[in-house]
């Protein structure tokens, strides 16, 4: 079932275009990996999605309502959360302060409680034993986690991650990826995930979605997207034969 | 509603909502309580009249210290808060024969329209920029007075004769510093814990400081960026306000002057030394500035020298003010 979709979407600043004509689905309880070469407007097009950005043309639809103009808190109280490539927190408070301005602000937004419980995410980011410790001092793992579970607080229906897996390293990947993996599985959210680490991606995504140079190139299962010569040769160059 | 909202994993434990909150207040009126036997046991009425301004401006220095320091909004037009209040009380206590504590309740009133007009244009604009245009607001404030002399502000002169306090069919005369001192630290103690204690443990300061620290984030988990910087605008110039009319009524006399660059340097120094953000940094910061100015008034020309040297001083060696202290220690 459908639960967002992008109509055409193009994104324009000045003369330089970073999104032409997009267009796709993103399917309700869905994990989509969005991969691409530096520059090919995978940043830009989260940010349409999530409010950072209002589209040039096209339209943003989610649930069946046209959010193409809204702003990110609105956006938010609508059900959709997002987390950014570098982490910022709310750095002078402490974790559990952070956990709780998600959920006091998304309650804010949305008008009602946000149906997801601090157990729940307690739970699932592993930050109960950490919840009086100053942000600030948290470890680039932690603050993931953190920034994961005041998202959650918020109560989405759907979540955009940046660049989750960045800087991480080989253990605490597999461990993070479980994270978003319960996050899925637990509370039933939609994932969006940009990410380089294409093997990481193959594994967790139940679809990829391969943009360039701020177009549609292709949106399949992992198999068929990475074993594709056309793709393989966006990341890699062409094949020269001898 | 929700059920499992009071299960014991489901609270977090926080300033924000009501951590300490009953503990920290008994301390602070306990410290209120005793400036209160202090100025009774003070025999001199020039220190009472030190102590007066001290508590004034406790008031103007929290709320800049909450748009500023907890808000992270570069406010520069706090004293033209205090000028609307300062000159909106005289005026409808003079003109339009309002008794003195209704005036300064209007003032409050005027405080939230002028934060709302600085307010508009300010949230269009980012960072720095939002600094030169409150400046601009507040560089062209005494032209403005100037002109206003039409309508009876005095112009370079000022007002003069401002009626006196009335408290309860009481007059208070300016010369009865006993009374103001403790009038006026009831208008500050109250202030200054709406301030820090209401405003910003509650769901306000929270806002607050997600937009300081990570306004994207912010936006992202639901922060109404619009709402909230207004909101800061408005609270803070509503107490200001509020200051600005008790310091008309207690020294009778407002001119042109209170924007001049020297209160502005002062209200400065007071947050530099004191530390922004962090309670009760820029209340100390108020006490130790006004104070230290006054205990190096013999070194007279010296004086703002040495004021500049302990500036200099405070940033090197405590870049977080004296509120820098209290933080190292926990």
């Amino acid at each position: 079932m459908t639960q967002m979709s992008l109509e055409n979407v193009t994104m324009q600043f000045g003369p330089f275009r970073a999104l032409t004509d997009m267009s796709f689905h993103i399917e309700r309880g869905e994990i989509l990996g969005v991969a691409g070469p530096n520059g090919a407007g995978k940043s830009t097009l989260m940010n349409v999605c999530t409010g950072g950005l209002r589209a040039t043309a096209g339209q943003v639809i989610f649930n069946g309502q046209d959010i193409t103009r809204f702003k990110r808190h609105y956006r938010c109280g609508l059900g959709i959360a997002q987390t950014f490539q570098i982490p910022t927190l709310l750095s002078s408070v402490t974790v559990g302060e952070n956990l709780l301005a998600g959920q006091v602000f998304g309650r804010e937004v949305r008008g009602e409680d946000t149906g997801i419980s601090m157990r729940d995410i307690l739970f699932l980011t592993q930050l109960e034993d950490h919840l009086a410790m100053p942000a600030a001092q948290a470890d680039l793992l932690t603050r993931k986690r953190i920034m994961l579970g005041a998202a959650l607080a918020t109560g989405p229906e759907i979540i955009f991650m940046d660049e989750p897996l960045g800087g991480l390293n080989a253990e605490e990947i597999v461990e993070f990826l479980q994270v978003i993996r319960h996050v899925r599985e637990e509370l039933g959210i939609t994932i969006v995930m940009v990410e380089h680490k294409t093997r990481a991606l193959a594994e967790i995504a139940d679809r990829v979605l391969i943009i360039n140079f701020g177009e549609f190139v292709m949106l399949d299962t992992p198999q068929v997207v990475l074993n594709d010569d056309h793709v393989v040769e966006i990341y890699l160059g062409k094949k020269h034969d001898a | 509603m929700s059920a499992t909202e009071n299960t014991p994993l489901a609270k977090i434990n926080s300033v924000f909502t009501g951590f300490g909150l009953m503990h920290d207040s008994m301390v602070y009126w306990a410290v209120v309580a005793g400036l209160a036997l202090l100025g009774g046991m003070i025999g001199d009425s020039y220190v009472h009249h030190i102590l007066i301004l001290v508590f004034i401006w406790c008031i103007v220095i929290a709320s800049w210290d909450l748009i500023l320091g907890y808000a992270g909004i570069f406010n520069y037009a706090q004293l033209v808060f205090f000028t609307f209040g300062a000159y909106g009380s005289a005026m409808l206590s003079i003109y339009a024969g309002l008794s003195p504590l209704l005036a300064i309740a209007a003032a409050a009133g005027i405080g939230a329209v002028i934060g709302l007009i600085v307010a508009m244009p300010s949230l269009r604009l980012k960072g720095e920029y939002v600094a030169l245009f409150t400046f601009a607001v507040h560089l062209a404030l005494p032209p403005l007075i100037q002109q206003g002399k039409a309508i009876g502000m005095g112009g370079n002169t000022g007002l003069l004769g401002i009626p006196w306090l009335n408290l309860f069919g009481y007059q208070v005369s300016s010369i009865d510093k006993l009374t103001w001192y403790w009038v006026a630290l009831a208008f500050g103690a109250v202030c200054v814990y709406l301030i820090y204690f209401i405003v910003l443990r509650g769901r306000m300061g929270l806002a607050f400081i997600a937009m300081r620290d990570a306004d994207t984030f912010a936006q992202a988990i639901g922060v109404n960026e619009y709402k909230y910087k207004m909101l800061a605008f408005v609270v803070s110039a509503v107490f200001t306000a509020v200051a600005g009319g008790l310091y008309a009524h207690y020294t009778s006399v407002v001119t042109p002057k209170v924007l001049g660059t020297e209160f502005f340097l002062m209200a400065m120094v007071m947050l530099a030394i004191g530390g922004m953000g962090r309670f009760p940094g820029a209340v100390l910061g108020v006490f130790i500035v006004v104070i230290g100015n006054e205990l190096l008034r013999s070194f007279d020309d010296f004086r703002l020298l040495l004021l500049g040297v302990a500036v200099v001083l405070t940033v090197i060696f405590l870049p977080n003010g004296v509120a820098g202290l209290f933080a190292k220690r926990k």
